[in-house]
């Protein structure tokens, strides 16, 4: 059994709330769930580190919105959105996200608009 | 090109793509806006063979959406009959600068929201007139749920996903 220790962190409220969902479904913790995920992409960067290949470092980066679309693909390779889209679908990494204070002030704009 | 009904809605190939692994491309419609195709973003999504490609052909025939032509993509098909045609990845992006551009030109302007993935708009590499909404695919899909048209924005996402990594693994095989 290996060894835990306790950390700090923030999370997404309504990330968190699903997870809690599906931890109640799956009849195990939140707390489970995220050393799973967390162990499949340490171990994922890792074993692509250990052959050299960096893709899914180039993936990650764009996941976390530090490489731009344009330069992923280019690292990568690849010159179609859907290509970016199913590396990122198979490597388990969710897309770039906006702020949520963003996206809320888009959804403001479009509900703007159908009322005017 | 003007919308028939005021509004235009123009999707970049991003949520496009990411509708079509949804099967939810007839989402765009709920809005009640004129949805439009740029046709050098059409040209993306459908010019090489993939996934989604013949879907997104096929979709675009049959429900006759209207596609604006733009001086960028005519330029492109009258370069490839010179050379052959260098790939340009940001095409479609200034095509739809474009786009933007003649609707603001237009007299009355027209009123347009075009739609991106989360990392396009975070490029910010568009000047955008005040009667175009650059709106990213995730802010339409929670607008649509938050108006009573879809019961769940997360659950159209989470469709994609899973579509997108079962043709994954038959594209890109470990």
């Amino acid at each position: 059994m290996a060894r835990t220790v306790n950390f700090t962190g923030s999370v997404d409220r309504e990330l968190l709330k699903r997870a809690k969902v599906i931890a109640a479904k799956t009849d195990t913790s939140v707390n489970a769930l995220f050393n799973a995920e967390l162990r499949h992409l340490v171990e994922t960067f890792e074993a692509a580190e250990s052959t050299g290949n960096q893709n899914f470092k180039v993936l990650l980066d764009f996941s976390l919105g530090r490489l731009t679309d344009e330069k992923a693909m280019q690292a990568l390779g690849i010159d179609g959105d859907e290509d970016l889209f199913l590396l990122m679908a198979q490597a388990h990494l969710p897309m770039p996200r906006l702020p949520d204070a963003i996206t809320n002030s888009m959804v403001n704009q479009l509900n703007t608009l159908l009322t005017d | 090109m003007s919308p028939l009904n005021g509004i235009a809605l123009l999707p970049d190939s991003g949520p496009l793509i990411t509708l079509a692994y949804a099967d939810a491309l007839d989402l765009l419609f709920l809005p009640g806006w004129q949805v439009m195709l740029v046709d050098a973003v059409l040209h993306e999504v459908t010019r090489n063979q993939t996934p989604t490609s013949d879907k997104l052909a096929a979709w675009a025939t049959a429900v006759q959406i209207p596609v604006v032509s733009t001086n960028t993509f005519e330029h492109l098909k009258q370069a490839a009959l010179v050379s052959p045609p260098k790939r340009r990845r940001n095409l479609g992006e200034l095509a739809i600068q474009e786009t933007m551009s003649a609707f603001a030109l237009k007299v009355p302007p027209t009123t347009a929201v075009f739609l991106f993935e989360d990392h396009k708009i975070a490029r910010a590499s568009f000047l955008v007139p005040d009667t175009c909404q650059k709106i990213s695919t995730r802010a339409f899909l929670i607008f649509l749920e938050q108006r009573g048209f879809i019961d769940s924005s997360a659950e159209i996402e989470r469709r994609a996903i899973k579509a997108g990594r079962d043709f994954s693994s038959l594209r890109f095989p470990p």
